[in-house]
């Protein structure tokens, strides 16, 4: 249970940030001054919203705190989540735009008319994996609540689930655009100012510092497993961070340290299953592609895209030293709450603690509350893409064809809460897993599901509407029955080990399958009109 | 009487008499459409409509979130600049139509106005209350408070009081504008899209290779991985540091190149 000032802070920043983003909606509108200059930033503030968009509780929470249990081994999620812009860059977002469609379906439907497996299939796509995106959000804000109010995991998911519904479904359906824009800002300046806090609090300014102690820790993650049944292990709540290290190096001679790899990922099959998820997720997420709709010209796409590299990229530089600095400012807590069974606590909850640690009540406020805008802004995103492609691809396109816009916004709110309600009962199923690595889960099934599709229908003129079905509903079993696997603790499916991401199977098993029922059929759909348009000269 | 009082402007004598128009073609908006007709009319003013479009940034669901909460305030959301061209034409007024394709309305209608130098603007006020008018504000407030120009304000709406008007507009339902970009009918073997596709590859090559073969080092050569080369800094360390600067650097050639063949082009 924290301060009154931890918690003041925390309403506070949260109410600034929407009263910013209503303020600047508000302005779009009323302001007296006419600019025609704003036009030309245009693809700064689509940076900044696919920015807030994109740093979900998995970046803010989880990376950092993933870094701090695992060491080195977990910046493989932050180099991931930005890689995965650069491959959206190159391949997808300027043909995306060219369509302009703001769905999956859409898009796929746009070449292949007509298609009604297929906007079901996209449809569907979308929905399992912003669902299984929403469900990180939801065990990162139920960790928090714990943390800040005291009170247990169960109670608090469902607070935070029926808060987050209701916030979308109200207010938040409406200029989730300027939020995403505020939070962006607001979550980058919040692990700026901890990391700048850790650095001259806890090392003297000294980025080399920080590598040297690492260079000293066994992860906690690791540390506590070996010595889970060692009788000697002493109460760590009562060491300093330095007689804790010392103790468990004692003990745990020659073991990997914070700055050796293979503590996640333990060998290469893991690694590059991992590694090819994170990579090709971000051109599949729904929630992601959706946002290039709102960008100008096709152009602007790329200059977009290379704001929000430049945003992340830098975030996630500092969550590598906020994550290491965080393992051994936090060493003796982390294996404290590791032994006593407390890992919902050890696995998210380092950025926050450092902060309490280097800036007091007022700094753990402003750790709470970034990271309930990361939260807020993302479950917004993904929620409002749920319910506009059942409202939109489903509802109005297969069952009323006729749907007025108010009807089309019931549907979609209702699409919300359902969707929202199952993401809060599987939530409540995962209190212990690091929020980071369910969001990386989510990522290998976009990169299976729907970019191999997306990629293959922009870039293939030999691919078939039967081919694309095929790709989706490879990606689509695969992914999902592997996922399943890791998350139930199944060693192998098939014949084939269970990795950290279902990816290294499924995105090849739905190109090769794509590509082979392309082969073997011929419909390739309205493709000399759709290539001129995504690949043609628009501007 | 009423048109001897309207017809008195801050205005310099002698010159034209205008008045401004602003309408979005709700119902408040057709009402001040009628008002402003009618005092054009017996004014002998020319009438200037000025209509604004709303270009933001946001999502379909976003917009049609917020138009249906609007709604019913608004009523209907007419084409307001022709129902009030239609309308004047009508009544015998002459009339004038300026479109802007993106706000700040109120900024856009006073930047109008200190065009056209009007009598004074008509508008109406929707009347919006509570949550509505924290979220939107309201334009008819904005350009009462900052216009150097007379305000002439009319209130909510009345069915009746508008009914030969939304006869007009019902003709004149604004649709969403599908965005129509041309699109021409080269032969597609003048896309080079195998070729763009190899240039994108290409270049995404640069950073993919040293991606994953940051990969191949941390399984398969973890010794050289945790080699110390810059203080307690080891291989993998700084191979993950330069990975970010890599990533931008691609990122921005690529850019370029693109923009350079479009610019070819």
């Amino acid at each position: 249970m924290t301060s009154v000032i931890t918690l003041l802070i925390v309403v506070a920043l949260i109410a600034v940030s929407l009263g910013v983003a209503v303020y600047t909606r508000r302005s779009a509108r009323t302001s007296s001054e006419f600019y025609v200059a704003g036009q030309n930033i245009s693809w700064l503030q689509n940076a900044l919203a696919l920015t807030g968009d994109y740093l979900s509780a998995a970046s803010f929470l989880g990376v950092a705190g993933a870094i701090a249990i695992f060491g080195i081994d977990k910046t493989w999620d932050g180099l991931g989540y930005f890689g995965g812009y650069i491959v959206l860059l190159m391949l997808l977002a300027v043909p995306l735009r060219k369509v302009g469609k703001y769905t999956t379906s859409e898009v796929l439907t746009s070449r292949f008319k007509g298609s009604k497996s297929l906007r079901f299939g996209g449809m569907l796509g979308a929905v399992v994996i912003s669902t299984f995106y929403v469900v990180p959000q939801i065990v990162g804000a139920g960790a928090l609540l714990q943390l800040l109010l005291g009170w247990n995991y169960t109670f608090s998911v469902l607070v935070i689930g029926a808060l987050v519904i209701a916030y979308v479904t109200t207010g938040g359906m409406r200029a989730t655009t300027y939020n995403q824009i505020i939070q962006g800002l607001v979550l980058w300046g919040a692990m700026f100012v901890i990391m700048i806090l850790m650095l001259s609090t806890m090392f003297g300014f000294n980025i080399g510092d920080v590598l040297t102690q690492a260079d000293n820790m066994v992860p906690p993650k690791l540390a506590s497993a070996l010595l889970a049944n060692d009788p000697s292990v002493p109460d760590f709540t009562t060491l300093t961070p330095d007689e804790a290290i010392a103790f468990v190096s004692g003990k745990l001679t020659g073991q990997d340290t914070a700055l050796t790899p293979g503590t996640f990922a333990p060998n290469w099959m893991n690694t590059m299953a991992l590694a090819m998820g994170l990579v090709f997720g971000t051109a599949g997420l729904p929630h992601v592609l959706t946002r290039y709709y709102t960008v100008r010209k096709p152009k602007d796409a790329r200059t977009s895209t290379i704001g929000v590299l430049l945003m992340i990229g830098s975030f996630y530089i500092m969550t590598l030293f906020v994550g290491l600095g965080a393992m051994y400012v936090l060493y003796p807590d982390l294996m404290g709450y590791f032994m006593s069974g407390n890992s919902s606590i050890a696995q998210n909850m380092a950025v926050p603690l450092l902060a309490e640690r280097t800036g007091g009540d007022i700094m753990l406020g402003v750790a709470i509350g970034g990271a309930f805008c990361a939260i807020l802004s993302t479950v917004a995103g993904l929620l409002i893409t749920i319910g506009t492609t059942v409202s939109h691809d489903f509802y109005k396109e297969v069952i009323n064809k006729k749907a007025s816009d108010r009807r089309e916004v019931l549907v979609a709110k209702l699409a919300i809460v359902a969707m929202g309600i199952m993401a809060v009962g599987i939530s409540l199923g995962m209190a212990d897993q690091n929020v980071s690595y369910l969001v990386t889960l989510a990522f290998g099934m976009a990169a299976s599901i729907i970019f191999p599709v997306l990629f293959m229908s922009i870039w293939w003129k030999r691919y078939t509407r039967q081919g694309a079905l095929a790709t989706m509903v490879a990606g689509l079993i695969v992914s999902v029955v592997f996922v399943v696997a890791t998350l139930g603790g199944i060693d192998s499916v098939l014949g084939l080990p269970v990795l950290v991401n279902p990816a290294l199977y499924s995105l090849p098993a739905a190109i090769i399958t794509g590509a082979a029922v392309s082969l073997a059929t011929k419909d390739v759909g309205d493709v000399e009109n759709f290539m001129r348009k995504v690949h043609g000269k628009t501007e | 009487m009423l048109g001897n009082i309207l017809n008195r402007s801050n205005g310099k004598a002698g010159e034209e008499n205008i008045i401004l128009l602003a309408t979005d073609g709700s119902k408040p908006a057709l009402t001040a459409t009628k008002r402003a007709v009618e005092l054009a009319k017996v004014t002998g003013a020319t009438l200037h409509i000025v209509c604004v479009k709303e270009d933001l940034m946001r999502m379909p669901l976003e917009m049609k979130g917020e138009e249906v909460a609007e709604m019913e305030l608004m009523g209907i959301h007419a084409k307001g600049g022709e129902v009030a061209m239609e309308w004047a034409a009508r009544n015998s007024v002459p009339a004038v139509m300026k479109t802007y394709e993106a706000g700040p309305v109120v900024g856009a209608i006073l930047d109008y106005a200190r065009q056209i130098k009007p009598s004074y603007i008509v508008l109406g006020h929707a009347g919006r209350s509570g949550w509505e008018k924290i979220a939107l504000g309201s334009v008819a407030e904005g350009v009462m408070k900052h216009s150097p120009y007379p305000v002439v304000m009319t209130r909510g709406y009345n069915d009746a009081y508008i009914a030969d008007l939304l006869e007009i507009a019902l003709t004149k339902i604004g649709l969403p504008e599908e965005v129509v970009e041309e699109v021409s009918m080269v032969p597609l073997e003048e896309l080079h899209i195998g070729r763009k596709l190899g240039v994108a590859f290409g270049t995404l090559l640069v950073f993919l290779i040293p991606y994953f073969g940051l990969g191949a080092l941390t399984s398969w050569a973890t010794d050289i991985a945790t080699t110390k080369v810059l203080g307690d800094a080891n291989v993998m360390v700084i191979w993950v540091l330069l990975l970010f600067p890599i990533g931008w650097i691609t990122a921005i050639v690529f850019h370029r190149m693109a923009s350079k063949k479009e610019a070819e082009a």
